[in-house]
């Protein structure tokens, strides 16, 4: 505003004290440089809001590419190298001995003799095997991938439910208040004590083990962490004004707890998922390295993990590709749990 | 604002179930590892496989891999895996509450009996709930009846027995187990045995003088009553003498007895002790020692009680004390005076003397015994008394690096030259052999790729050495109907099928690979030698070879056989 | 209230382990009529609840968890469990300090320095040290430093302490410390942002006072929060790294009481006790932490009380 504007027309006009017919000219914002105003946006939704913020980091975004790949990948890898997971790869050679395609290093015979000239001299001279093949006698490129998915779908499966349990577990028990939030907290406490092996060993009394034995027990583990969270947003939202306007206008605690507050907390909801669902796989290579993990043949990346693990300094190919999709899928789920989190509760700078 | 709301949530909420329903349609299909074998598979014929996962790392190879040649060769069946916990698996099998099994049994003796006692009617061991009163017969009348005295005639019905187990195939031998040790140069003179003691360190010398050893597992007890696994047995055997040691063939050497006397019925033994052997607490090694040892096994209600009775040594009244609830002081042990031992048998045994050096038998000193309480004994080195060459000197329960040092007071510490064994518990082969190339051990044990590995590296393969681990792992399978098995097992023909289905060759080389034996006897070679001949018992591996060698003819006409008297 | 719940811990446990597959006498040789004499020993054939009764009376009255039946066949707990607990406390000690006050400096360099070097370095740390486990570190730690250069011991060496228990603790710290320092850098950030701390500034405040008296102390309540759960987790042991590295801990004991010889009722429940003891103790000191660090929560936790 401190700039010094031209003589306007309007005062030519009054020095000149005669009649003035407004020119075209007057109408014409006459400045060199643009006077600083206020925008006008279009009025933009919350959710809207988050979803550009999100994607204008750069972080996030990376994250989010790399867990679509994966995911990718482990829908269609485990189908590209024209081997099962579970196959054991072995030939018949010239003398009739029955040969296993174990513990082979990657190769890709093509680029093999393009850098070095060199054909492999064994069996398996023409196979093409990305990631190498196992002590088995598998291909690692379908066992990572069939792992990766074996992992997410364990990971999507438990976060979901728990997600659903512990949320309404955390709301219940922050709405009530008073002797139901404290008998309910103390029975997060019990539940929180008792040690995954034993709970994961009674399980299995009940139910084979597998997948759905995993899943169980990181159920009756993981929704704990999602509880806390919601009850201490409905600790701070049961105060506010508008709900106790629902309260006068004769809600019942069913639609204030699921209709009024439920929507406000799944903010802090969707970040916690992000950072569980790395917490899930992690659980889940535990178990397996415990050995109470997926039943063999399939396999996940933890089993993968632990199964490279015994040999990884003599093998180290083995157990390097399941680590990098699970650092890659830890990276990536930090990465969008952050980038979720920030685009919720953006700060001021960053607008 | 709201609706915007909404539908950002419903929209979330379907990419998340779209992209699980993208997997699980292709990824959740086989829910129990159905594997390879699909298609006209559910015809029922669907068993499981137990087998341990905290047994060696090559259990879960050799359990896939046995999968995998089975329903290869029987497109019509399908084998689920599960693996468990060996307490777990021995549960199962104990409770009969599974269909197959894949497991292992040890040596605790130098006599075929140790194998083929087990599958007597009712036997703790008897997991496939087998049943055959002509081999019961046999193997009663050749642990304590009238072929007992007659060492090459119960050598002859042994072999019988062996085969009646095999014709049926009541268990399939997989493969008697090696350990791949790697023996740091200079290290020389450790003996190796496959029966109940696994090192023995007493002659063996070492350049640094104190020697640097892999455990597998932790040490569980040093109670000699007590004691039930190998790395414990080796602590013992390094600190206790009992009455024989082995020597480097396993032959039964005077060890706290300088001699014996066997009377001409073979049924009284009496050992004479050396005036010499102390305790490292000054007072002497006596026979009441090993009265009051015995007497005390007899009463503890310890799993290796069973050594006395009439299936293995044989000791006068032990049966009547174990199983009927006699007086434990009629056990017919009796020390004639200090130095004078009296052991009266019920019948004769012909492996008595090399019995004597498995650690039940071993002497404990009453005073100390009782001034420490039974609790306590052998849980640290002040509760522990040893008289032999070397004496505990680092050790809780749970430890893993117990350690012994030379015992000066052992009366042949003459010719003891190590100062000391420093024990380490090392977690996978892996880890073993980087160890061992650390310089950190002296011996170590190592399966797997790390053989392959050795096996190819010019200069760590002539620390190679590979000596037999005794025990054999077999495959057994449950003829009952039961919770979980529908009986299939109880048809013979389906045993065989399976039993000639497997190639164990193809098996040891590619995933055991330390050496280990292919085995087609169910009692292993390598341990067991005849007392007349000297003959090990298992020497020739082809005799039943009809019976389980790798013939996928024989297999699918066996199967065939039993599919049609199945009704599948 | 604590006691209730431990009690109630308890009696879960009690029950849990007893449905747990697995023998606590894990006897090949026994025979039936054998092993049934010697659950009777060991009381197993009476109702649940007398047993339990015993249990506690016994564990009230001698304050002894009793004899294992299957883990070092029988011995008492009190001879395994103290030296268990003295390794898996002072390595998993060592790993928290370590971890806390090095994650602190960095989240706070990382703060203050948003954007430079600090910043970038404190993210690719937390990154990497959540991703990767603790046993894989720890793999790499005894290759090079014991293998490649053998600066410390290849097992843990109870004569040489110290020296021993570096590289196992600086492995499990490693989680710790990027836990801690990406929490303190975004809380710190946070505070940094709001109004008080510009307030404070615009008063004159500025450098170690500012940061130690308004933005740390605020950004220290969430963080005080996180560390409390890692603190009862690297105590009771980490039994992959234990096992790697032959420690005799806590976390080893766990696993072997359960998936070893046999499942072994006493150890896993004085095990448990032992874990929820601490997870409720360390809640309560958290508690006291926070109406030290925070005044506002003292206040209205006096108003509602």
């Amino acid at each position: 505003m401190s700039k010094k504007l031209k003589k306007s027309s309007l005062q030519m006009a009054a020095e000149a004290a005669e009649a003035y017919v407004p020119v075209d000219e007057d109408f014409v914002l006459d400045v060199d440089q643009d006077i600083q105003t206020d925008k006008n946006y279009a009025s933009q939704g919350f959710w809207k809001g988050v979803i550009t913020r999100f994607f204008k980091n750069a972080r996030a975004v990376i994250g989010l590419v790399i867990i679509v790949l994966i995911i990718i990948l482990a829908v269609i890898g485990p189908h590209t190298s024209g081997h099962g997971y579970a196959e054991v790869i072995k030939v018949e050679n010239a003398s009739g001995k029955k040969v296993l395609a174990r513990s082979i290093p990657p190769r890709v015979p093509g680029l093999h003799k393009l850098f070095t000239g060199e054909e492999y001299e064994d069996d398996f001279a023409e196979s093409t095997f990305l990631f190498g093949t196992d002590t088995m006698g598998r291909d690692l490129w379908t066992r990572v991938w069939y792992g990766a998915r074996v992992s997410l779908i364990i990971a999507f499966v438990t976060i979901i439910i728990d997600m659903i349990i512990g949320m309404s577990y955390g709301l219940i028990s922050g709405f009530f208040g008073g002797f139901t939030d404290i008998g309910m907290q103390r029975f997060v406490e019990v539940a929180n004590s008792v040690p995954r092996l034993v709970i994961v060993g009674v399980l299995a009394t009940f139910m084979p083990k597998g997948i759905w034995l995993v899943i169980v027990a990181l159920l009756l583990t993981e929704w704990i962490g999602m509880s806390k969270i919601a009850r201490a947003e409905m600790l701070k939202i049961k105060e506010q004004e508008y709900i106790m306007a629902s309260r006068t206008l004769g809600a019942n605690n069913f639609t204030i707890i699921f209709r009024d507050v439920l929507p406000n907390t799944i903010g802090p909801i969707i970040t916690q998922i992000m950072f569980s669902i790395p917490t899930a796989i992690f659980t889940e290579a535990f178990l397996s390295f415990v050995g109470v993990g997926i039943v063999l043949p399939q396999c996940s990346i933890g089993s993968l993990i632990s199964d490279g693990f015994t040999n990884i300094t003599t093998l180290p190919y083995q157990i390097l590709p399941p680590i990098i999709v699970l650092a890659l899928l830890m990276l990536a789920f930090n990465f969008v749990g952050d980038g979720v989190r920030e685009a919720l509760a953006p700060r001021i700078e960053d607008m | 604002m709201k609706r915007m709301k909404a539908i950002v949530v419903a929209v979330l909420a379907l990419a998340m179930v779209a992209a699980l329903c993208a997997c699980g349609n292709k990824g959740g299909d086989t829910p129990q590892g159905s594997g390879a074998a699909d298609g006209g598979a559910a015809k029922g014929m669907t068993y499981t496989l137990i087998y341990g996962n905290n047994e060696g790392d090559e259990v879960a190879l050799v359990a896939q891999s046995l999968k995998d040649q089975w329903e290869e060769a029987f497109p019509d069946v399908t084998i689920n895996l599960q693996p468990m916990t060996k307490s777990e698996r021995l549960e199962k099998m104990q409770n009969d509450n599974y269909t197959i099994a894949l497991t292992r049994w040890g040596p605790d003796y130098a006599d075929p009996m140790t194998y083929l006692g087990m599958w007597v009617t009712d036997a703790p061991n008897n997991y496939g709930f087998w049943s055959n009163p002509e081999y019961d017969a046999i193997i009663k009348s050749a642990s304590s009846g009238e072929l007992a005295g007659d060492y090459d005639a119960r050598w002859a019905a042994l072999y019988d027995a062996e085969e009646m187990v095999m014709k049926d195939a009541v268990i399939t031998p997989l493969y008697t187990k090696a350990n791949a040790n790697l023996i740091a140069d200079g290290v020389q003179g450790v003996e190796f045995h496959p029966v109940a003691l696994n090192r023995v360190y007493k002659r063996a010398t070492c350049p640094s003088g104190t020697m640097n050893v892999m455990f597998s597992t932790n040490v569980m007890s040093l109670d000699t009553n007590l004691a039930t696994d190998g790395d414990s047995f080796e602590v013992i055997a390094d600190c206790i003498d009992g009455l024989t040691q082995m020597d480097a063939e396993g032959a039964a050497q005077p060890a706290i007895a300088e001699s014996w006397d066997i009377s001409d019925d073979q049924m009284t033994y009496t050992f004479h002790l050396r005036k010499d052997a102390v305790w490292n607490n000054g007072t002497p090694v006596t026979a009441k020692d090993f009265e009051f040892a015995w007497k005390l096994s007899m009463t503890a209600n310890v799993e290796y009680n069973y050594m006395f009775d009439n299936t293995v040594a044989c000791v006068k009244n032990a049966d009547a004390i174990l199983y009927e609830g006699a007086d434990p002081e009629t056990l017919g042990v009796k020390a004639l005076d200090d130095y004078t031992l009296e052991v009266q048998l019920e019948a004769p045994v012909s492996f008595f003397p090399s019995l004597m050096y498995f650690p039940t038998f071993y002497p404990i000193n009453q005073a100390f015994y009782e001034q420490v309480g039974a609790d306590n004994y052998g849980t640290s080195p002040e509760t522990f008394l040893s008289n032999g060459a070397f004496v505990l000197s680092e050790y809780t329960p749970g430890t893993a690096s117990p350690k012994v040092v030379k015992n000066p007071n052992y009366y042949d510490a003459a010719s003891v030259t190590l100062n000391g064994i420093n024990y380490q518990v090392v977690d996978g082969s892996d880890n073993a052999l980087t160890a061992f190339k650390n310089g950190t051990l002296d011996i170590s044990v190592i399966s797997g790729d790390q053989v392959g590995a050795v096996e190819k590296d010019a200069t760590l393969s002539k620390n190679l050495n590979v000596t037999g681990a005794g025990y054999m792992w077999y495959v057994t399978f449950s003829q009952t109907k039961n919770q979980d098995s529908n009986g299939d097992f109880a048809n013979t023909d389906l045993r065989l099928a399976f039993a000639n289905a497997i190639d164990r060759e193809f098996l040891v080389d590619n995933y055991v690979m330390d050496g280990s034996l292919p085995t087609f006897t169910c009692v292993p070679p390598q341990f067991a030698a005849s007392a007349t001949t000297g003959e090990d018992f298992s020497a020739d591996q082809s005799r039943f070879k009809e019976y389980c060698d790798y013939n996928l003819e024989s297999a699918q006409a066996h199967f065939a056989d039993a599919k049609a008297a199945l009704g599948y | 209230m604590a006691l209730i719940t431990l009690l109630i811990i308890t009696f879960l446990l009690f029950l849990l382990v007893r449905i747990m597959p697995g023998n606590p006498f894990p006897a090949e040789r026994m025979s039936a009529a054998a092993i049934a004499k010697k659950r009777a020993e060991m009381g197993l054939d009476n109702p649940m609840l007398v047993q339990f009764w015993n249990y506690i009376k016994n564990l009230i009255a001698s304050g002894s968890f009793g004899n294992g039946s299957a883990l070092y066949n029988g011995a008492p707990i009190s001879s395994v469990l103290p030296v268990a607990m003295s390794n898996s406390f002072r390595i998993g000690g060592i790993s928290i300090c370590f971890g806390v006050i090095v994650g602190l400096i960095l989240g706070i360099a990382a703060a203050l320095n948003r954007g430079k070097f600090w910043d970038v370095f404190c993210t690719v740390l937390s990154i990497v040290g959540v991703c990767v486990p603790s046993y894989v570190f720890m793999i790499f730690l005894q290759y090079f430093f014991s293998y490649k250069i053998p600066a410390f011991p290849f097992y843990f060496d109870s004569a040489r302490f110290l020296h021993s228990a570096i590289m196992p603790a600086l492995s499990l710290s490693l989680f710790s410390m990027s836990t801690v320092a990406r929490f303190t850098r975004n809380e710190m950030v946070e505070v940094m942002d709001s109004d008080y701390v510009l307030l404070a500034s615009s008063k004159g405040m500025y450098g170690t006072k500012l940061v130690t008296k308004h933005i740390l102390r605020n950004a220290l309540i969430p963080i005080v929060t996180v560390i409390a759960p890692l603190i009862v987790d690297l105590l009771t042991g980490a039994l992959v790294v234990e096992k790697i590295y032959g420690i005799n801990g806590i976390g080893k004991l766990m696993v072997d009481s359960i998936t070893g010889e046999g499942v072994d009722y006493n150890y896993v429940l004085a095990l448990g006790i032992l874990y929820s003891t601490l997870y409720i103790g360390i809640m309560l000191v958290l508690d006291i932490a926070y109406g030290l660090l925070d005044p506002r929560i003292r206040v209205a936790g006096n108003k509602e009380g």
